[in-house]
């Protein structure tokens, strides 16, 4: 105990959404705290947590607010262009996602770039992958991969998991596998399919975007 | 995203996904959102018309 330097809680954005079900070890944090010494300062990190958030975070892991810095990134990404796009089939079809893949892609033609697919669910993400790879000539059809935290076995080491994506084309995935730190590799089309959002969400974005020329596949 | 959002929480998911994308500053990278029509505005005037109408 006495070696304890800090406490770090990276990605903090999570814990409220996954700390009930998800990964419920998140809520032992809070009897942590009363068990270390009051100087130990405790550290939040993420992009995205807000004050809102903060003081959820706080009251419910019950954190002392004296010993506590919320490490928040720039969110302004500057070279990440937003785009959104109606979706012209049902929510509970995959055509949308056609797309990113030209049919019948084989050796001989130019891949696409390198992209990733966020799915709301483990399901989804696998059926989008299976829809995008009876896209692919037979000879490419592993070349799209799905993964979601129901395999984090299977992938534990994060570099594993990076060697794997940087021989596909591109992945379907959930929030979770997308925890994996992928930034060595260079994804230049992220999409996000089903997203609940309201038009207050929308309208500012829908500002700042442009049509894109990606769709003529 | 060449711009900071207000409210955080309200779009954490989004940006989060989003944020995957161009870690490396030098490449342009797109990310696109899909969503159903029914949360356009334009789509949701016209629900509220029929349900005057």
């Amino acid at each position: 105990m006495d070696k304890l330097v800090n406490i770090v809680l990276d990605e903090a954005h999570v814990i409220k959404e996954w700390g009930g079900t998800f990964r419920t070890d998140y809520l032992k944090i809070g009897p942590i705290c009363y068990r270390i010494p009051q100087m130990i300062p405790f550290h939040l990190g993420s992009a995205t947590v807000g004050k809102q958030l903060e003081s959820e975070l706080v009251k419910n892991l019950h954190l002392r607010v004296d010993s506590l810095a919320v490490m928040r990134q720039n969110t302004d990404r500057p070279n990440i262009f937003l785009v959104v796009e109606r979706m012209k089939h049902p929510a509970n079809s995959y055509e949308d996602l056609a797309f990113i893949i030209k049919k019948n892609l084989g050796p001989g033609n130019e891949c696409p770039p390198k992209f990733l697919v966020f799915f709301n669910s483990q399901t989804e993400a696998q059926a989008g992958a299976e829809f995008l790879r009876a896209r692919l000539s037979p000879k490419l059809c592993d070349k799209v991969k799905w993964f979601h935290s129901g395999m984090m076995d299977q992938f534990r080491e994060d570099e594993m998991h990076a060697l794997i994506i940087g021989e596909s084309l591109g992945e379907a995935l959930t929030d979770a596998a997308g925890m994996v730190d992928l930034k060595v590799l260079r994804f230049e089309i992220i999409i996000t399919k089903g997203l609940p959002i309201n038009r207050e969400l929308i309208s500012p974005i829908s500002n700042g975007l442009f049509s894109t020329e990606l769709r003529k596949s | 995203m060449g711009y900071s959002v207000p409210s955080y929480e309200r779009v954490s998911t989004l940006w989060q996904r989003a944020g995957r994308a161009g870690r490396n500053l030098a490449i342009d990278a797109v990310a696109i959102l899909l969503t159903e029509s029914c949360f356009f505005d334009d789509e949701k005037d016209k629900v509220a018309q029929k349900a005057v109408e």
